[in-house]
Formats: C-alpha cells, structure tokens, sequence
C-alpha cells in the first residue's frame, strides 16, 4: 500500500487520502468559449509525465497538491495550494485575464 | 477407522542428532486414509508416514497419478491432503497431533485404489488444450459432461457447516525487515541490528536457522554448525523481533508486507526490506520422475536432518551441480545404501573433488549421464514406487543432436529412493512482484534479477549466492546497507566489493530435460504436463509465455510453477527459438503461499454512525435502514405491518404532531468576513441580502451544471451562518468546500459540526403546542416566528437553535441542540407531546409526506446528470450573481433542447396493479422515454402517487403517462400527470 | 463501561490486566479554537502553544493543549484544568468575527484513553501510524485513522508515569468505536 506525504501529517498509507482530481486552471467563465468551457470542464490532460493533482488528508481535513510521475506512480513533491494559489480569487475575473499561477 | 494399526518399523528411523525437531519421548497417533499410524511429536504428517515406509500421499490432477513428497518443504502439491476442518493442506508441514484423522483426495474409490487411475491410460485422448475442443459436439452434449467434469475437477471437499474460528489482523512496523532467517537472513538480521536498525525476522519454518538445519556446506559438513551461533545472536538482540510460522505472502508498494502466521495477519510496513527467502530447487525432467520415492535432494536432507528418517533402503542420486554431490554424502552418513550418483556434468571425479570423494566411499559414480526413465513398481504395501532407474549417458552438442538426447542403451540400477537436483531458481516472486525483472543467461544458466526499487535488496541464494561464506557475506552486506537506508545514514561500500566473494561452481545445469518417446516426463507436477504438452502448445501458434501458460495450464496450479516455470521456459524458447531470458516466466502475482479467506476478512471494520437518541428508537422498535454508515429509523413497530404503520405515522403528522430524529443531515458552520462571498459563489442562490434570523433553501451544482446536493442556508449573523446538507452528501459537500477555497483563498472558516448537534423535526398542526408545552423561551406565534424563520433560545432547559423548515408540508419546527442533549430534548418533547397524540415517524414515512409535497430528493430522483431545468429549478438560479459553480454550464445546457423532463403523477384508485419504484416511462410507440424515481401511498390523497422521468411532450398536467407493467393488462399501467404539490398546493399549511 | 450517550455518568474504567487500561474521558471539558486570532487569542488566557502542528503541550495542572493544524488547537481540560478549560470556551464569541472560531469539540467528538505499557501494541490492532515509544514521543500527536474512522491520537505530554494515548473520534462512530476498542484489547487480558 502506497505511502503519501503529507506536507502537514508526514508519510501516512494511502487509504487516509482522498484523491481530489488533476489540478487545472478556470478559464475566465464569462469569456471562454462554449467548446473551450467544456474542454475545461470534461478534459483532463492525464499525461503520461509529471501530473499534479490535488489530495485530501482524510482525518485532518487538510487540501494539498501532490507532484507525481504517472509513469512510474512516484511522488515526487507535496506542498500547501497556498504556494500556487497566492491570492484571493476574484469573480467575475479581472479584465487581463485569468486567476494568477505561480510558474513553478 | 480400521481396527489394524500398522506395525511401527524402526528401520526408516534414525538415532540423534537426527530428527532435531521430534521429540522420541512423545509419541503421537493418528491415522491416514483409515489407518492409524504412529509418528512423534514434531513430525509432519508427511514425515511421520514416510518413516513408516508410506510415500503415496496424493492423486494427481488429470491422471490421477501416484504422488508422493517432492520438496518436503510445502513447496510441491503433492502432499495435498484433506484434514476434518480443512481441505488442501499441505502433509510436509502440518504437525501430526494425537487422534487427528488424515484422509487423501481426489480419488474414486480409495487412495491406493483409485479408479480414475485409468485416465492416465487415455492420456494420448487428452493432449495439452483438449477441453477448449471436446465437450462440444454435438450441440447440447456440454450439459451432460459438465456434471461429470465437475465432480472430477478440484481436489479437496469442503465441509459447507465448518464455523470458522476467530482471526485478526494488526499492523506492525519495521525499519528493517529480513524474510527469511537462514545464513543469509540472519547474518543480514544481525548487521542491521548492529547499524542500530529496529529489526523484524519472518520465518516459514517453526525455527530460526532455514537451510542451516539441514543442508551440507561443504565436504566436512561441520560449517554449518559453526552457522548455528547466529541463531543465538538473533535472539538476544533486544532490537531484533522474530515471527516463525509466520510468511510473507506479497510485496506491496513501500514494503507494505502481508504476513500470515497463526490466525493473524500481520500488516508489516518496514522501511527497507532484505529478502533472504532462497531459492527453489529444481527437478531433472525424464520419464516417471513424478514416482514416489522420488524426491528433491533438499527433500531428503530435511527428511533425515529435521525428522530423523531415511527416504528409504537404497537410493540413487541424479545432480548436476555439487550440492547433490554433498546429499549424497548425507545418505551415506545416516546409513543409505547409495546404489550410484549420476552426474549430468560431464566433468569426470578427477575433476570434481566431491565425486572423488564418493568414489573413495566406493558409490559408483556415473558422469555424463542421466535417468531416462524411472522403472514403477510396487512397494511393500503394494502401492507404486520407484523400484529402478535407467541410466544413459547424455550425448553432447558436438554429436550434432538435439539437447537432451541420450544414448541408446544404459544400465539399469535397483533402488527404491531416487534424488534429483537440477539447480536452483531464486525465489523470484516476491522480488517480481516489487518490480524486479528476471534474467537467465542462457550460456552459464545464471539467474539475476534487477530494477528493484532502493528499498529492497536480495541476499544469499536469492541472489545468486550458494557457498556458504558467501552467503554470510553477502548477507551481512545487505542486511548493513538496509539499515543504514533505514536510519537516513550514508551507505558505506567497503565490504561491497565484489572481490571479497570467493568464486562458486556454476549450480545450474543448462538443459536437465530428457524426452523420452513414450512421454510422462512431468514439467508440471500440479497440472500433469509433460514436455510434449508444452512443445504442442507453441506449435499450436502459442509462442508468449503468458498464453502458454494460459493455454496448457503450466504453472497454474496450487504450487504456481515453483518447479515448472525454468522448464517451461526452456522448452518454449527452445521451439520458438528465442533465449529463456526473451522467453521470461509469467507474472508473479500475491499470495506467495495459499491464503484462507480467514485471513483477509478477519475482524473487518464495517464503521457505523448512529444518532444521540439511538436508543430511544430502539425502546419504540424502530425498523432500521442504512443511509451510507448511518442507521436510521425507518418507522417503528412491527415488520409484518409495515405500510400500514408508514400510513399511520404520516397520518399522525398530518393531523397532529410527529417526531423525526434529523440529527443525520449535515450540519456546516461557515463564518468569517468571506462568509457571504463563500456562499453565493458554491451555491445557485443569493445569500447577501438573507437577513440574519432568516433560512433560504440551498442549491449546489457540480462544476458541470449537475445538481450535487441540497439543503437549507440559515443567517446567525452578519459572518454567521448554518448550513444543512443531505445526510450522504454532506461529506462530498465538506470536500468541494474546502477544495474550492484551497484555490479561492476566501476568508472563511468552514466547519462540518453534522455530530455535534442532534436535530429533530416536529411537524404537524399541534406542534407549536407541543413546542410551547415543552417550554421555550421564543414567541412562537407567526408573526414573530414566521415560516423560514430561525432562532436561538432554550428549549426544555437546553439551547437551541430552531428553523421552521416546510419539508413535509406541515406546521414544523426543526431543533438542533448540542448532541449530548439529544436523549433529553428526544423526551422533553414526547411527554409534552404526549397529550396531543404525538408519535416518532421514520425515513419512509418521511419519503412520503414529502413525496406528497413534490420534493425531490438528491440522489433518488437526480441522477448524476441531472440539471435545474430538468427538475424545474430554475427559480433556485441566482443569475445575477458573476459567479457560481456550474452557472456557465447551465446556461450552455438550458440553450440545448430538453431531453427529459420529472413530472408528478397519479395512479387511478382503480389501477390493476401496484406500480413500483423504477418501471419505465414509455411513450406511445412503446420507447423507453423515463422511470418512476419515486412513489407512495398518499394518505391525504387516497391514491398512489409519484414522480417520474418522461419526454418533454409528455409532461403536460392531465395527459396519460403510459408506464410499463408486464402484469398490467396490456402490459401498461396508465398514469395521469399532475401538478405538484399533489397535497396543499398554496403551502398554506406549513407556513402558518 | 459508559459511553458518550450517558452524558451524566462519571466516566469509568476497563481495566484489562497491569498493562493495560482503557477510560472514557467524554465528559471532561475540551474545546477547538480556530483561526488566525486563535494563537494570540490562547497565549492570553495563559495556554503555552506547540511550535510546530501534530504537536502538543502539556500545561502543569492537566491541560493538554494540541496544535493540529498552522491555526487550529484543541484544547483538553483533563485534571485541574477542567473548569479553566469550560471558562475559555464560555469566552469565546461565535459571531464568526475576529478571526476566532469555536469548535464544538465537547459534542462532536468522543473521547478515550488508553493507558499502560502495552498500549502501542493494541493500537497496532487498529492504527497504521507507528506509536511505538521510538517512533511517536510523548508530545506527538496524529490525525489518522483508527479502526477505519478518522480520529486523532494524541501523547500523554508526559504527564503520566506509565503513559497513555488519548483517542478522539467523531461521536456518532461512538458506539462502534468502543466495541472495536474492546475488541482489540480483549486479547491483553490478564497480561
């Protein structure tokens, strides 16, 4: 049985977990295309490479975004989504665009 | 059981220090197949029979052939045998106990007399895959051979009244955990501990030491016990643990190791693990090699070292590397006549210091040479035995034959035991399983395996090692560097060097395969395949192994290919002309040994959720159901009675007052400066102009437009709210909140309290009475506490938070206090109901006094693609917001066509037949166009309504819905669309 | 042995042999504090904090004070400390305002004790985090799970001489929760 870690919690089986779904970026809703919104919407980019997806620590209710090879099923990284989501989301979304992404 | 006890031949027993493990002073009696033997105590079932002289332990699969012990170490079916309580269980490691009752399988008849022995003769009638293509012609005769196969196939019977005993499971941690404690195992055991490792030692066998028990190193043969010392220094290390009896049955990912032992199952996780667990010997492949008497070289040595008996009166060895050379020189010692030693190595005893040693002891010592057929007799109970051997020498490659030919003409030899050993094959299968590929070098016949991950290493034989020094070696090698792994040190490579390892002889001999023209040279004991079984299945066009395997059956059996995979490898890449490396072994899958059912569901876990005032429904009657792990009231009273107690509790609430424990649906506490900001954006409504003491319902869509759940929104404060959630989506609900603002970064607290606070629902005309009777300190009137209203205060001394929710369609007031308080505002309640005939309801009747009020309820009458406009929820759809989940969704689906629409119907008083949850909905041609999500007996009403899916054109009030009844005349129940609500359509009952 | 459910009893013992002793500490006072106000709101009213989360600090007369998360602490009134612990929770505003938000820790959770040398062993029987004394120390806590619920496992902070392992578990798993613990440590009888 896999181990995870858990940036809070440290490694712990992973039947303490809920897997959360790929990590992806909300278009601007008001903005997207119909095809565009339902790519977004129905599409996950499931690489086979790095994917970065987000997890539930069951018992303490802590969100977190895990790094992992999908090929060889490898976490490579855990860390708080504060790292990636820095500020507070704003709708309807700012004119210049979309939520801002910190490029890893 | 026979009167006749067999007589107890001391012959076959030898003196101290043989048989370490029996105990002379306690003997023990039980019986085989009706026979009572006599064994000590220590002995296996299998030992015990063979010291008096028996080897016929079994029938094989497809020819019901003869068997007896193979490998004496649980590593061969043969020894199958059925036990009272338990089928399959392997005689050459289960201890004999007094009285036990031992019996054979898979027999017709007897086990000495097996009828279905003639199968063998009609063997040339059953060639590798026959089943794929007998049994089917003509048409319709597979239902009378299918009885008969069936009665024939599978082994042991199974006793359907057995009760099983109590088994557990625990976990067990490890920084480093060793399976296998022989040389290797327990040199790498202690080198861990010494790196100050906490260290676990799995063993199969009941005692440390594995092959130092009973394997000769060496000429002398004293090595070993020099070895033994280990064993002692692996038990008073306080920081080594030890499990004998104990297996290690898979490898799963990060060392997360299943051990059975006893009726536990231990689930080991160890930082790095050393796998010291060996290798397989291997059998020669000729003619009759499956006769009993006919053993593994290792098989007689455990025989001998463990039990103290000889495998028989004269023996003769067959080898092909030095270590049967040296179990030769163990029969010797305990006195088997040792009639000759042939080695397939064509190196003569000038070359080979063991072979001049066993001629010096004037065994007769054949090099070059084979057994091509083992000669079948009958022993002294007239049971099959090997009585002979014929032995011809191997013709080389250069005389341009194919491998395995021999020369026309040999030399019969007279025996009645025959020792085999071909080499050896790591343990492959727990290594496989944690990634590691398995190679053979075809020209020195090595095995290696690679691509294990850093948290796994082999040693000893296991890798590769067979002299004894190396073995220590190399396990203290990886024993060392495991632990440093363990402890986050640096590994230090010093005695890593491969140059500290002596040079061995090569232990595998490359082609021990022998095929004769009259076949039954078994690659597959468990399956009975012989060489042309697998040579047929790749010239039948099967050349993967995975579908030779698949095709023949090899290595399917209990043993899964233990000694049948090199073999099969050998034969397949020899006639696809490939190498055995290119060719591979098939998968290796868990459990390593057979598992019991036993073991995997012992003391499983089922959690279960149960309210504050569980036992006031108990002491009512309630009649349970399960909501996710909630236990629920469904209604209370007698089974036998139930619609009629549904019908009577909702009358009770539509005409007086009724009580439902609610305290399952979800409680979520949102508060902070974001509270508002939080709300609008998950759910469909408006929240920011909710004032403070009031309730909106609550709609939450998924991201792509799909109702996910309902419930209600109340306002404590400005930053204060109190959100309900269905009972099974509560959970889900939690989840996307707290998801969504890991993203948002709002500044709001959200805190699923569902068990903190117990609920309860009073509903009915009277329960604004009952509420006032049971003292609270609000005005209830409907002025001051109007519908959708919410408050805090005291009820019946406890505090209180109260809604007036209209879910069933009555007057009702829903109270949440703090869940210790449940039992007593549960009856608080009840005596101030009391005089107004109040009486508890459940989740049914509920389901149907709401179903009277057309709400729908998530997850019944939703699917998972169900939007708003579907359901008529278009009013719940905050469009002025910018923003909430699934809102650009819905617009894209509300600009499509409808595709089905849920409307409310009614049955006629008349209907022929009752309806029932989910028939279809049809149109008039007879399409499928929907299905009944819901429906009840109305009380108010006096009909049987509900609401179902249909087309959109068929959804018009008054118009016929035809649903499919294939009771109904005609095959249709007609139904009449209506409005909802079917029951006080104005509301104007609970909003008063 | 009482549970959750007669919130009036005094709590009572099992006690399985010498080295093992299980109590059901439900009634005793306890409350959560969340929030970005919560650490100054705490050191204020005299709790000494955790530096780090999964940590716990153990005040002299009893209070155990848990740090479960960046901002969330669960603070258990055992011993002197009960009523100390019941003032700060009758202190706390529910407004939703200032940054300080109450748990109801009382109601949502029960709450257990096991107590004696054996202990990490009948948790291994139902937990997959190692406890044993060289892997979990006495100030350590762990949110896990335990017999297949959530739960949080917390050290004795040192306070008991033999030690003990407080389990807290949603309170509706109550009734099953017990029966798992009895289950687990029927083996150590008598040991």
């Amino acid at each position: 049985m896999k181990l995870m870690p858990c940036p809070l919690n440290g490694l712990r089986n992973i039947t303490e977990f809920t897997y959360g779904g790929e990590v992806s970026v909300m278009p601007n809703p008001d903005a997207a295309t119909d095809a565009e919104w339902a790519d977004y919407v129905f599409n996950k980019t499931n690489p086979a490479g790095v994917v970065r997806e987000w997890w539930l620590h069951n018992a303490s209710g802590y969100w977190f975004i895990a790094e992992r090879d999908a090929v060889t099923d490898c976490v490579l990284k855990t860390f708080d989504p504060g790292e990636l989501f820095t500020a507070r989301a704003e709708f309807p979304v700012a004119a210049e665009g979309q939520q801002k992404e910190k490029t890893v | 059981m026979s009167a006749a006890s067999s007589p107890f031949p001391h012959s076959l027993r030898l003196p101290p220090p043989w048989g370490r493990r029996v105990d002379r002073n306690c003997p023990v009696r039980f019986s085989f197949e009706g026979k009572t033997y006599a064994g000590f105590a220590g002995d296996t079932i299998a030992s015990a029979l063979i010291a008096d002289g028996r080897y016929l332990l079994s029938r094989s699969f497809k020819y019901h052939r003869a068997r007896g012990p193979l490998t004496l170490a649980g590593q061969d079916a043969n020894t199958l045998v059925q036990l009272p309580e338990e089928a399959n269980v392997l005689a050459d490691v289960s201890p004999i106990a007094e009285g036990l009752s031992v019996m054979g399988q898979n027999y017709s008849g007897s086990l000495d007399h097996d009828r279905d022995a003639i199968l063998g003769h009609f063997s040339r009638f059953m060639p590798v895959g026959f089943y794929y293509r007998a049994f089917f012609k003509p048409r319709g005769v597979w239902k009378y051979w299918e009885p008969f196969i069936r009665k024939k196939a599978g082994l042991g019977a199974l006793d359907l009244s057995f009760t099983p005993t109590y088994h557990d499971k625990a976990y067990l941690f490890a920084d480093t955990a060793v399976i296998g404690s022989g040389p290797a195992g327990l040199s790498a055991a202690i080198a861990a501990a010494d790196a100050g490792a906490r260290v676990l030692v799995v063993e199969q066998e009941p005692e440390l030491g594995g092959s130092l028990h009973w394997a000769r190193f060496g000429l002398e043969g004293k090595s070993a016990e020099e070895a033994r010392d280990l064993i002692t220094r692996v038990q008073r290390r306080p920081n080594i643990r030890v499990l004998t009896n104990a297996v290690c049955n898979a490898w799963f990912a990060d060392n997360y190791l299943p051990i059975v032992s006893g009726n536990r199952l231990y689930k080991v996780r160890a930082k790095t693990c050393v796998m010291a667990a060996g290798a397989f010997e291997q059998p020669v492949i000729f003619r009759n090699n499956d006769l009993p008497g006919i053993m593994l070289a290792s098989a007689a040595q455990r025989l001998m070292r463990l039990y103290g008996v000889r495998p028989g009166k004269r023996a003769v060895v067959l080898t092909g590397h030095d270590a049967g050379c040296l179990a030769a020189l163990d029969l010797l010692e305990a006195g088997v006549e040792v009639a000759a030693v042939a080695d397939m190595r064509a190196e003569s005893p000038d070359t080979l210091p063991l072979l001049a040693a066993l001629k010096a002891k004037n065994v007769r010592v054949f090099s070059g040479t084979t057994v091509f057929e083992a000669l079948p007799g009958k022993d002294r109970d007239g049971n099959p035995r090997v009585v002979g051997v014929d032995l011809r020498r191997i013709l080389g490659a250069a005389d341009g034959l194919e491998r395995g030919a021999v020369e026309a003409r040999g030399e019969t030899i007279e025996c009645d035991t025959l020792l085999m050993s071909a080499g050896y094959m790591p343990a492959w299968q727990l290594p496989c399983q944690a990634g590691g590929k398995l190679s053979y070098h075809d020209a020195t016949a090595r095995f290696s395996i690679s691509g294990l991950p850093d948290i796994l290493t082999l040693a000893g034989s296991a890798n590769g090692y067979f002299s004894l020094s190396n073995i220590l070696r190399d396990g203290e090698r990886a024993g060392r560097q495991a632990a440093l792994r363990a402890l986050g040190k640096a590994a230090d490579t010093e005695i890593y060097a491969a140059s500290a390892y002596e040079t061995e002889a090569p232990v595998n001999f490359p082609w021990p395969i022998f095929p004769h023209p009259q076949g039954k040279e078994f690659v597959d004991f468990d399956e009975d395949l012989q060489i042309r079984d697998i040579v047929n299945a790749v010239r039948c066009g099967y050349r993967d192994i995975q579908l030779v395997k698949r095709f023949s059956t090899v290595g399917m059996g209990p043993l899964q290919g233990r000694q049948s995979a090199l073999p099969a490898a050998r034969l397949v890449a020899e006639a696809s002309g490939r190498s055995v490396s290119e060719t591979g072994v098939t998968t290796a899958r868990p459990p390593f040994m057979p598992e019991k059912l036993a073991h995997v569901a012992g003391r499983m876990f089922s959690p279960l959720r149960e309210s504050a005032m569980r036992r006031r429904h108990e002491e009512a009657g309630a009649q349970w159901l399960m909501a996710g792990t909630w236990r629920r009231p469904a209604y209370y009273g007698d089974p036998a009675r139930r619609d009629a107690l549904i019908q009577e509790e909702a009358r009770a609430v539509r005409e007086r007052v009724g009580l439902i424990d609610v305290s399952t649906l979800g409680g979520l506490e949102i508060r902070g400066p974001d509270a508002v900001e939080l709300l609008d954006r998950l759910y469909t409504f408006s929240f920011a102009k909710l004032p403070v003491g009031r309730s909106r319902y609550a709609l939450m869509l998924a991201e792509d437009g799909v109702i996910m759940d309902d419930g209600v929104c109340c306002r404590l404060g400005e930053q204060h709210f109190y959100v309900t959630a269905t009972t099974s989506g509560v959970d889900r609900v939690w989840r996307a909140m707290t998801k969504w603002n890991a993203q948002w970064r709002l500044d709001a607290d959200i805190a699923n309290v569902t068990s903190a606070w117990a609920a309860v629902n009073l509903a009915g005309p009277k329960s604004r009475e009952v509420l006032a009777r049971a003292g609270v300190n609000i005005e209830l009137s409907g002025s001051a506490f109007p519908y959708l209203g919410v408050q805090t205060g005291v009820v019946a001394g406890i505090s209180a938070r109260l809604m007036r929710v209209g879910f069933v369609g009555e007057l009702g007031y829903e109270i949440h206090v703090p869940s210790r308080y449940g039992e007593a505002l549960w009856d608080a309640l009840m005596k101030a109901g009391a005089e107004f005939g109040i009486r508890p309801f459940g989740v049914e009747t509920q389901r149907l006094l709401r179903l009277e009020k057309g709400h729908i309820i998530i997850g019944q009458d939703t699917d998972g693609m169900t939007h708003p406009a579907e359901v008529g929820m278009e009013w719940a759809l905050g469009r002025k917001k910018p923003f909430f989940v699934g809102k650009r969704s819905v617009e894209i689906l509300e600009a499509q066509a409808p595709q089905r629409k849920l409307v409310g119907f009614v049955l006629p008083k008349d209907a022929p037949r009752k309806a029932l949850e989910g028939q279809l909905i049809l149109d008039d041609t007879g399409n499928i166009t929907g299905a009944i999500t819901s429906l009840g007996d109305s009380v108010a009403l006096g009909q049987t309504i509900g609401l179902a899916w249909c087309a959109p054109s068929q959804g018009k009030v008054g118009a016929l819905l035809p649903i499919r009844c294939e009771e109904a005349p005609g095959g249709r129940l007609l139904a009449t669309v209506a409005a909802t609500p079917f029951y006080d359509p104005q509301n104007l009952r609970q909003e008063v | 042995m009482n549970t959750f459910f007669h919130a009036a009893a005094p709590k009572e013992a099992a006690r399985f042999s010498s080295a093992l002793t299980l109590e059901d500490l439900t009634n005793v006072p306890r409350v959560g504090i969340r929030g970005k106000a919560a650490a100054d709101y705490l050191k204020t009213a005299g709790f000494a904090l955790p530096e780090t989360a999964n940590r716990l600090c153990r005040a002299e007369t009893g209070a155990l004070t848990l740090r479960l998360s960046a901002s969330e602490y669960l603070l258990l009134g055992l011993d002197a400390d009960g009523a100390r612990v019941q003032a700060l929770e009758a202190s706390l505003p529910n407004t939703g305002e200032g940054g300080l938000y109450a748990l109801p820790r009382r109601d949502s959770h029960v709450w257990f004790r096991i107590s004696g040398a054996r202990r990490h062993e009948a948790m291994a029987k139902l937990c997959g985090v190692d406890l044993s004394p060289g892997a979990f120390a006495r100030d350590a806590l762990a949110q896990t799970s335990v017999a297949a619920v959530s739960a949080i496992v917390a050290g004795d902070g040192g306070g008991e001489c033999v030690g003990a392992f407080h389990l807290l578990v949603d309170s509706a798993f109550a009734a099953y929760f017990q029966a798992s613990l009895l289950d687990a440590l029927t083996e150590f009888h008598g040991c």
